[in-house]
C-alpha cells in the first residue's frame, strides 16, 4: 500500500473540541445524552443511532432477501427441478424484489444519509429529529407487515411491480397483493419523511460558509434522491390507491371492462420505478465520490460536473420511464421519445465515471479495501450501463425483454454497483460509527468472494437471457441448453453468501477487537472527519466556519457560533450559507413512535378487514402527530425551519395529485368518449358556489396571518373560525353533490366515475385534515402557544391551507371545465 | 470571530443564473410531456391513417422540437454569458457559488440542446402512429 502523501488533518481543539474537557462540553453532553433506559432507547432522535439502526434493520432484510434469492437459485441449479413449486417461486421472487428494492436497498442508504449528513455539514442534528425517529419506526413497521404475509402464507406474488391484471382481484383473488399495496403505502410515508428531513437539513443546516458549491458531493446525490422520493413516490402512492380500490371496493381504474386500462399500472408505477432506480443508485455514486478523493490523496477532479451530472440524471430519470414498457405496443413515436431520452440519461453517468478514471489516474492510489470495493463498482456498473444503453436501443429491447438478460442488466447496476458501493461505504465509515477499524485481510477476504460470486452469479444470466431463458418462471428443461449458466449462477450466489458472512464475523470481531481508528483514519477531507471516532451526541462543539471542499485538507476550517446554552444547531442560507441564527432541534418522543404505532394498526386492520380497529389506529395516529408537534415543546424558533417542511410537504401531495390528473388524462385518450355515453358531465352550479366558498377560507385565514402578527388576537380567530366554518361548509356542499346532483352512478360504475370521485375525494380528505390543523392551531393560541412573537405554527399551517384550495382551482379545472372544451 | 468565512461578491444576478441553470431542463421537460400528449393523442385513432399536413403528429413534433431547442439553446446562450462574467470574479482559492452555477449552466444547458433536439429525429424517420406490438 502506498505512504500517504496527506498531511495529518487533526483539526484545532477549539473547533472539533474532543480533546478538551471544558464546562461546555459537559453542558453539551447534558443536553444532548441520550437517557440509558428503555424509554431512551425507544425515544432517541440521536441521527447517529438511528442511522445505524436503519443500516441494521435493512441488513437483516437483506439477509431476508438473500435467503430467497439462495432458494430459487437452488430451485433453478439443474433443469425440471421441483424443490419449490410455481407458486411459492412467484413469492420468492416477488419478495426478494420488494426486499431488495423496498427494504434493503433504499433503507440502507439512508441510513447512511441519516448517520453522515448532519456530520457533514457541521451540524449536531437533521432538520427534524422526531421526523427521523418516526421515518425509523415506520419503515421498521412496514417491512414487518409485508412479511407478516408469510404467516398468513399470502406472500405478493406478482412481481415486485406488479403489474396489472395478474394483480388484480380476478387473477389473484388472496391478500397477497393487499399485503403488497397498502404495505408499501405505509412504507411509502417513511420514505417521503425521511425525504423531507433530508432536504431540509441539506438545504437549512449546513455549515455556516458551506456553499452550494463547497457542499460534498454525497450531499448532492442525497439531495438528488430526495428530491426525486418527493417526486417519484406519489406515482406508486397513487397506483396502489388505485389498485387497492379497485380491488376492494369495486372502482375500475385498470379494468378494460369498466373502461380502465392495464397499462395505466405500467405507466404509473414506471413513472415511479425508473426514478427509483437512481434512487437507489446515485446515493452509492456520492459514497463514491467520497471515498476515491480520499484514497487517491487528491481532491476530485471535475467536482462541479459530478454534481450537475448527479442532479441531471435525476431529472432525466423521470423521462424515460415507458423504455420499460417498448414491447406494450404503443405508437412508435412515443417508443421514439424514450428510446431517445433512455439514450440521454446514460451521458450523465459517463460523465461521473469519467471524472472518477481522471481522478484516479492522477491520484495517487491506496487500495485498502473500501478502495477495492469502489473500482470494482466502476467496473460493474460500466457493463450494467452499457448493457443499459443496448437495451435503450428498442430493437434489442424486443428481444431481450423479460429474459434473464434484463436480470442481468439490473443485478450489475443495483447490486454490482450500488450494493459494491454500500460495502464500499460500510468500509470506509464504519471506523467513524464504532471507533475501530475493520480488519483489513478479512476486509480483502469478503471483497474477492464477493466480486467472483458477484460476477459469477450474474454474468451467465446474460448468456441465459441471450439463449431465450425467461424471468419468473420457475424451471427450464433439460432441451434448452441453460444448465450450465444456471449451475454457474447458483455457485455464485453462494459464494455471495460467505462474503457477506465474512463481513458479518469482521464486523463483529472488530467491534471490540479492531485497531482503534482515531478521529480520521483514512485522512480524508471532510467534516465528519473533525469529530472524534464515534462522534459526540452533539457532533460538533461549535459551528465550524468552511471556506473550501476539504477543509481538513485546506486546513482553514475556524470556529463559528458556539450555541452551547441549548439543544441549538446553526441554520444558514440556501445558497450561500450564510449564517441566519440557531435552530432549536427537539428531545426524544414518544409521540413519533406511536404515530408509527397507530399507522401500523390502521393498515393492520385494513388488512384484515376490521374497518373500525382501522379508524381506531387513524383516532390514534392523528392524536399522536397532536401531541408530537405542540407548539412550545418542539417547534419554537423554528418557523422557517417548518415552513421548509410543510412547503416540500405540499410539493409532494402536489405530485400526488398530478399523478392522479394525469390518470384521468390517460383513461380519457384510451376511451373514445370522456365521460362514457350515458354518463352526463358534472354540473357546473354547485362547484362554483364550493369554490366561491373556498377562495373565501383562503381569504379569511390570510387575514388571520397578517392578524396573528400584529397581535390582534381577536381578528386572528374570527378569521381563523370563519375559515372553519367556510371549509366545513365546501364539505357539505361536496356530500351534497355526491348524494344530490351526481345520479347517474357511483363510482364502481365505470372508470370515469371511479376517477372522478376517487380525486375529489381525496381532495375532500385533504380539506378535512386542513381543517384539523387550523382548529389545533386555534387551540394553541388559546393556550397561548400562538402569539405574534411565535406566529409560525400558525402561519405554516395556512400553507398547507392555501394549498389544498390551490389543488381545487385545478380540480375544478380539469374534471369540471375541460369536458365541456372537447365534448 | 468571524461567522462568515468570506464574502461572496456576486456580480450576476439570481434570475440569470437560475435561468441558465433551469430552462433547458424546463424546455426538455415540455418537450417530453407535450411530444408524449401528441403521440397519444394524435395516434390514438387507429394509427398511420393520418395526412400530412399542419397537424399531422411528425409535423407538431418536429416543430416542437425546434422551438423548444431553440429555447434550450437561449438558456445556453446565458448560461455562457454567466460563464464569462462569473470568470472575472475570479481569485479565490475555489470557484465560488456563482462560478459554479454559471459552468452548471453551460454544461447543462448544452446537454439539453442534444437531447431536446433529439426528440424531434423519430419523427423524422419513423411511422410515427403505426403501433408495434411483439
Amino acid at each position: 500500500m502506498k505512504s500517504a502523501p496527506i498531511p495529518s488533518s487533526r483539526p484545532p481543539d477549539d473547533v472539533s473540541g474532543q480533546s478538551l474537557e471544558s464546562d461546555e462540553q459537559k453542558r453539551l453532553n447534558k443536553l444532548w445524552e441520550t437517557p440509558a433506559t428503555l424509554y431512551g432507547w425507544l425515544t432517541t432522535v440521536d441521527h447517529k443511532t438511528l442511522g445505524i439502526r436503519y443500516i441494521i434493520t435493512a441488513f437483516a432484510f437483506f439477509a431476508a432477501g438473500g435467503i430467497e434469492a439462495l432458494i430459487m437459485r437452488m430451485q433453478l441449479v439443474k433443469p425440471d427441478n421441483h424443490l419449490v413449486g410455481p407458486q411459492a417461486y412467484n413469492e420468492l421472487f416477488t419478495m426478494h424484489g420488494v426486499t431488495m428494492m423496498f427494504l434493503f436497498i433504499q433503507p440502507v442508504l439512508s441510513g447512511l444519509s441519516f448517520y453522515l449528513t448532519p456530520l457533514m455539514i457541521g451540524a449536531r442534528e437533521l432538520a427534524f429529529p422526531r421526523l427521523n425517529s418516526f421515518s425509523y419506526y415506520a419503515f421498521l413497521f412496514a417491512g414487518l407487515l409485508i412479511y407478516g404475509s408469510f404467516l398468513v402464507s399470502a406472500a405478493p406474488n406478482a412481481g415486485w411491480f406488479n403489474y396489472t391484471p395478474l394483480a388484480s382481484k380476478q387473477f389473484n383473488a388472496g391478500p397477497n397483493i393487499d399485503f403488497y399495496t397498502i404495505g408499501l403505502l405505509f412504507l411509502g410515508v417513511a420514505t417521503t419523511a425521511g425525504a423531507v428531513n433530508s432536504v431540509v437539513s441539506i438545504l437549512k443546516l449546513r455549515a455556516p460558509g458551506m456553499s452550494l458549491d463547497r457542499m460534498p458531493l454525497f450531499l448532492w446525490s442525497s439531495l438528488t434522491t430526495s428530491l426525486a422520493i418527493l417526486m417519484a413516490m406519489p406515482a406508486l402512492s397513487a397506483s396502489l390507491i388505485f389498485l387497492e380500490l379497485e380491488r376492494n371496493w369495486g372502482f375500475h381504474f385498470f379494468d378494460p371492462n369498466g373502461g380502465g386500462s392495464a397499462l395505466l399500472w405500467q405507466h404509473l408505477f414506471w413513472v415511479f420505478g425508473h426514478p427509483w432506480v437512481y434512487i437507489v443508485f446515485l446515493p452509492a455514486t456520492g459514497m463514491l465520490s467520497m471515498i476515491i478523493p480520499a484514497f487517491c490523496r487528491r481532491p476530485m477532479i471535475g467536482h462541479t460536473i459530478v454534481a450537475l451530472s448527479t442532479v441531471m440524471t435525476g431529472l432525466i430519470g423521470f423521462g424515460v420511464w415507458v423504455h420499460h414498457m417498448f414491447a406494450t405496443g404503443l405508437p412508435q413515436l412515443s417508443i421514439g421519445f424514450f428510446a431517445a431520452a433512455s439514450m440521454t440519461v446514460s451521458i450523465p453517468s459517463a460523465m461521473t465515471i469519467a471524472v472518477w478514471v481522471v481522478t484516479l489516474w492522477y491520484g495517487r492510489v491506496v487500495l485498502t479495501t473500501p478502495m477495492l470495493f469502489a473500482l470494482a463498482f466502476i467496473a460493474q456498473f460500466v457493463i450494467g450501463g452499457i448493457t443499459g444503453v443496448m437495451t435503450a436501443a428498442v430493437p434489442f429491447d424486443w428481444q431481450a425483454t423479460d429474459t434473464y438478460f434484463i436480470v442481468a442488466h439490473l443485478h450489475y447496476v443495483l447490486a454490482g454497483g450500488t450494493l459494491f458501493g454500500v460495502m464500499a461505504a460500510l468500509y470506509y465509515w464504519f471506523p467513524k460509527m464504532s471507533g475501530r477499524m475493520l480488519d483489513e485481510a478479512l476486509g480483502k477476504w469478503s471483497f474477492w468472494l464477493l466480486f467472483i460470486g458477484f460476477n459469477l452469479t450474474f454474468f451467465p444470466m446474460h448468456i441465459s437471457g441471450l439463449l431465450g431463458m425467461p424471468r419468473r418462471v420457475y424451471t427450464y428443461g433439460a432441451w434448452e441448453n441453460l444448465a450450465l449458466p444456471n449451475l454457474l449462477s447458483t455457485l455464485g450466489t453462494f459464494l455471495q453468501a460467505v462474503a457477506i458472512l465474512v463481513l458479518l464475523v469482521n464486523i463483529l470481531r472488530s467491534r471490540k477487537r479492531g485497531a482503534v481508528a482515531g478521529d480520521n483514519p483514512w485522512r480524508a477531507g471532510t467534516l465528519e472527519w473533525m469529530t472524534t471516532s464515534p462522534p459526540p451526541e452533539y457532533n460538533f462543539l461549535n459551528a465550524p466556519l468552511v471556506k473550501s471542499r476539504y477543509p481538513l485538507w485546506t486546513k482553514d476550517v475556524e470556529s463559528g457560533p458556539a450555541l452551547s446554552n441549548d439543544r441549538l444547531t446553526a441554520s444558514t442560507s440556501v445558497l450561500d450559507a450564510e449564517f441566519a441564527g440557531p435552530v432549536y432541534l427537539p428531545e426524544g418522543s414518544l409521540w413519533p413512535v406511536w404515530v408509527a404505532v397507530g399507522l401500523l394498526v390502521t393498515c393492520s386492520a385494513l388488512l384484515a378487514r376490521m374497518n373500525i380497529v382501522a379508524v381506531v389506529g387513524a383516532v390514534l395516529t392523528a392524536f399522536s402527530v397532536a401531541r408530537w408537534v405542540r407548539p412550545g415543546s418542539a417547534v419554537e424558533g423554528n418557523g422557517d425551519i417548518a415552513r421548509w417542511g410543510m412547503v416540500l410537504l405540499c410539493v409532494t401531495e402536489a405530485a400526488l395529485f398530478a399523478y392522479f390528473l394525469a390518470g384521468y388524462f390517460y383513461l380519457g385518450v384510451v376511451n373514445s368518449a370522456w365521460p362514457p355515453p350515458g354518463i352526463e358531465k358534472p354540473s357546473l352550479t354547485l362547484p362554483l358556489i364550493m369554490t366561491l366558498v373556498l377562495v373565501s377560507s383562503s381569504a379569511t385565514l390570510t387575514v388571520a396571518d397578517w392578524a396573528i402578527g400584529r397581535g390582534r388576537t381577536m381578528l386572528y380567530r374570527i378569521g381563523v373560525v370563519s375559515t372553519v366554518l367556510l371549509g366545513s361548509g365546501f364539505l357539505t356542499l361536496q356530500a351534497i353533490e355526491y348524494t344530490g346532483e351526481l345520479k347517474h352512478g357511483g363510482p364502481t360504475m365505470h372508470a370515469y366515475l371511479s376517477m372522478f370521485y376517487t380525486i375529489t375525494g381525496f381532495h375532500g380528505v385533504h380539506v378535512f385534515v386542513g381543517l384539523l390543523l387550523i382548529s389545533w392551531a386555534l387551540l394553541q393560541e388559546l393556550r397561548g402557544y400562538v402569539t405574534s412573537e411565535r406566529p409560525a405554527y400558525a402561519r405554516n399551517v395556512s400553507v398547507y391551507w392555501h394549498f389544498v384550495d390551490a389543488v381545487w382551482l385545478v380540480i375544478l379545472t380539469v374534471l369540471y371545465l375541460t369536458p365541456r372544451l372537447y365534448n | 470571530m468571524s461567522q462568515q468565512p468570506d464574502s461572496m461578491s456576486n456580480r450576476i444576478s439570481n434570475w440569470r443564473l437560475w435561468t441558465g441553470v433551469l430552462l433547458a431542463p424546463a424546455a426538455w421537460v415540455l418537450m417530453e410531456l407535450i411530444g408524449y400528449y401528441i403521440a397519444a393523442r394524435g395516434c390514438d385513432d387507429g394509427g398511420g391513417i393520418h395526412a400530412p399536413g399542419p397537424t399531422h403528429p411528425a409535423t407538431l413534433t418536429v416543430g416542437l422540437s425546434v422551438i423548444l431547442t431553440g429555447v434550450a439553446a437561449a438558456a445556453l446562450v446565458i448560461a455562457l454569458g454567466n460563464w464569462k462574467h462569473s470568470h472575472r470574479s475570479k481569485g479565490q482559492p475555489w470557484e465560488g457559488r456563482e462560478r459554479f452555477m454559471a459552468k452548471t449552466g453551460v454544461i447543462g444547458s448544452a446537454l439539453f440542446v442534444v437531447a431536446t433536439l433529439l426528440f424531434g429525429v423519430p419523427a423524422l424517420v419513423l411511422d410515427v402512429c403505426q403501433h408495434v406490438r411483439v
